[in-house]
């Protein structure tokens, strides 16, 4: 009997601290486990009894990537609870903080932190060395991307403008040409780099499995819509008929199975689920032999590239049907309520779910994308290490690593919770 | 010289933040090597001549990890609110400056990249750097914004520490005390001015445990005590 275990201490090039180990008994695979040991800082107990003014705020603190989605889940489940109107025209407004945020999540993940497995350099600093032009241009696509989402939001990282019902700050007609702008600006470099993207070579590694998104029978919502399965469609309230959630333990994330399976949320779950690419994105993927739906892990890196592509359409296309936006006194219905909030992250669904009473908030739970990805970066880590058990561990791991990135898990998400029981298991 | 960005349990938006620097980041590879970046590298050394650690040692295995970064760096940057005060963790976590000598803060939630480049400038050109002793109000009235406090929200600039260029109120939007009291902040006199405005003591509880928890915890006992 040959038994071989690859383990990973710290996956790098990934957002928070996770490891990985395999075993593999006589070429086949005995055991994987993507574990996450990074420790946890109590979010929903932080936020009990706070005012519900300041969740947005406290939650965004979950993520430094997602925060803009943190924020929107949070004031959408504010106001749901709270019985407060909200404009189109402030949907609008968020919707273009959050597709701005998005691409800059995005851009950061494929060029920073996938694409140096594909190109073979350790970083993209090292990567600055030999083509110092694309890092530029990746660079050039962030700082626009953040720029769009502080005309809006304040600054980029945990912006300063949200309220309930809408926005601290006018906002400008020439703000919002500014913005609409600097994407027409960025747009050809998008086409290029979802070029780039479209054309790299993915592990070919396939997994028929569940995946989840909004859908709003229009397009590719990622403000607001139903949930939707590969097999049905529910209304945000339910979803905890239908996610549950569970703990392993070597791992101190929480994990979500939806109607008993494991699943996959993010870009390659919502083209699967919505189809519905605007045209130039469409064109892209036929150019490149890219169908959806697709069972393709790896082509998770795809989907974003194409994504950015879509979303910055769609964003042209609000920008130029916005007027001013002129802050105005919000109504506060009620000071109790139950609310819940489905919108999509960058990395797939995120869900908030507040009971606020007397205007503080009395329970929370929150259920992030990568909470909802884990179990099935598992099993795919599982059917592709099977595939590929007889070659050397070099090899092996690198592939690991490769599908582990594409799903762009964010630890620092997943770890917002309060569990009891072991802390890591490393101590 | 070479720098290491480091992450313990938090966000990590201060490294996003440090990535936002985007083009300057190259220029500041001109100066500085970065030798330890984990969000980014595959391949992170130690010890590095600077070491900026963002987040809290949320348990032992991290803080074992940040004694070993101390041992390994000449200068300790605590890099954010979380780091240098506990931040929106205060209430569960300890700073960093609990477990070993923090040589700088940059404070902010997350940092002022203004202020990191002042920062970096000062260790090239072997300048002092210091805390400022000035409040967040002293940048917004330079700013002629209208004042929120006089309008009646309960803004903490006041007692803030500066470097934001008062962000918030520019936005519209109150401090909310991200960047933590500055040396001579009249903490209690702030109190007392939030509830002679009609504040309750609860609110105003409430505004002081977002972020600087520890910087306030005696004011708010006394407040509770009230
Ligand atoms: S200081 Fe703020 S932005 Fe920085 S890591 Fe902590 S929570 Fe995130
Ligand atoms: S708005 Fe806040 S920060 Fe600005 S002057 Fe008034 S109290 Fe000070
Ligand atoms: S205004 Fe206050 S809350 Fe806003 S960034 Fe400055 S210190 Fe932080």
């Amino acid at each position: 009997m040959v038994e071989k275990k690859i383990e990973i201490k710290e996956i790098t090039k990934i957002e928070g601290h996770a490891n990985l180990t395999i075993e593999i008994e006589d070429d086949r695979v005995k055991r994987v486990a993507f574990g996450i040991h990074e420790g946890l800082r109590h979010f929903e107990t932080l936020i009990i009894g706070k005012r519900y003014h300041y969740l947005p705020e406290l939650t965004s603190r979950i993520c430094g990537i997602c925060n803009v989605a943190h924020q929107i889940a949070s004031i959408r489940a504010v106001e749901d609870a709270l019985g407060i109107e909200v404009s189109e025209q402030v949907k609008d407004l968020r919707k273009l903080m959050l597709i701005s945020s998005h691409i800059q999540s995005h851009i950061l993940h494929l060029y920073f932190l996938a694409l140096p497995d594909y190109i073979g350099v350790e970083s993209a600093i090292e990567l600055a060395r030999k083509d110092i032009k694309l890092v530029k241009k990746a660079f050039k696509l962030k700082e626009a991307c953040n720029y769009m989402t502080a005309l809006i939001g304040g600054r980029a990282v945990h912006p300063c403008t949200i309220l309930p019902g809408g926005f601290s700050k006018r906002i400008t007609k020439g703000m919002i040409d500014k913005y609409l702008k600097k994407m027409r600006e960025i747009y050809p470099f998008l086409l290029e780099s979802a070029e780039l993207f479209l054309s790299l070579d993915y592990p070919p590694y396939e997994r028929e499995s569940e995946y989840v998104a909004l859908r709003d029978g229009r397009g590719i919502p990622l403000y607001e819509g139903k949930i939707a399965t590969m097999h049905a469609v529910f209304d945000a309230h339910e979803y905890g008929e239908h996610i549950k959630e569970r703990a392993v333990d070597y791992s101190t994330a929480k994990r979500s199975l939806i109607d008993g399976r494991d699943f996959m949320v993010g870009a390659l779950a919502r083209i699967n689920i919505n189809g519905k690419l605007r045209e130039d994105a469409r064109e892209l993927a036929n150019r490149f032999g890219i169908r959806f739906p697709s069972n393709r892990v790896a082509w998770i890196n795809p989907a974003q590239a194409l994504e950015n592509v879509h979303y910055a359409m769609e964003a042209m296309e609000i920008a130029e049907n916005l007027k001013e936006y002129e802050p105005e006194k919000i109504e506060v219905p009620r000071t109790d309520g139950e609310g819940v909030a489905a919108i999509e992250a960058p990395r797939g669904l995120l869900i908030h779910h507040y009971v606020i009473e007397k205007g503080k908030c009395r329970y929370a739970n929150i259920i992030t994308p990568t909470a909802m990805n884990a179990e099935n970066i598992e099993r795919s880590l599982e059917g592709y290490v099977s595939k590929i058990a007889d070659e050397d561990d070099g090899f092996i791991r690198k592939e690991a690593e490769k599908v582990i990135r594409a799903y762009d898990p964010c630890v620092s998400c997943s770890v917002h919770v309060m569990r009891i029981g072991k802390m890591s298991t490393f101590l | 010289m070479n720098i290491g960005i480091f992450s313990l349990s938090c966000c990590e938006g201060c490294s996003v933040e440090f990535l936002n620097m985007e083009e300057e980041i190259l220029d500041i590879l001109n100066h500085f090597g970065i030798e330890n970046f984990r969000l980014v590298k595959e391949v992170n050394k130690l010890p590095v001549d600077v070491a900026f650690v963002e987040g809290v040692p949320a348990n032992e295995n991290e803080v074992a990890k940040l004694l070993e970064i101390r041992r390994n760096s000449e200068i300790l940057v605590a890099l954010g609110s979380c780091s240098a005060t506990g931040g929106v963790l205060a209430p569960g976590a300890k700073p960093v400056g609990h477990y070993v000598d923090v040589d700088h803060c940059l404070y902010g939630c997350p940092f002022s990249r203004d202020e990191l480049k002042e920062f970096l400038t000062s260790i090239i050109i072997d300048k002092a750097f210091g805390k400022k002793e000035y409040s967040v109000c002293m940048e917004c009235s330079l700013l002629e914004n209208g004042c929120l406090l006089e309008e009646g929200y309960l803004c903490m600039g006041p007692i803030t520490v500066a470097g934001c260029n008062a962000l918030c109120p520019s936005n519209g939007k109150p401090c909310l005390g991200c960047r933590g009291s500055y040396e001579d902040a009249n903490l209690k006199s702030h109190a007392k001015i939030l509830l002679d405005k009609g504040f309750s003591k609860d609110e105003i509880i409430d505004a002081f445990s977002l972020f600087s928890h520890r910087d306030l915890r005696e004011v708010i006992e006394w407040l509770k005590r009230r």
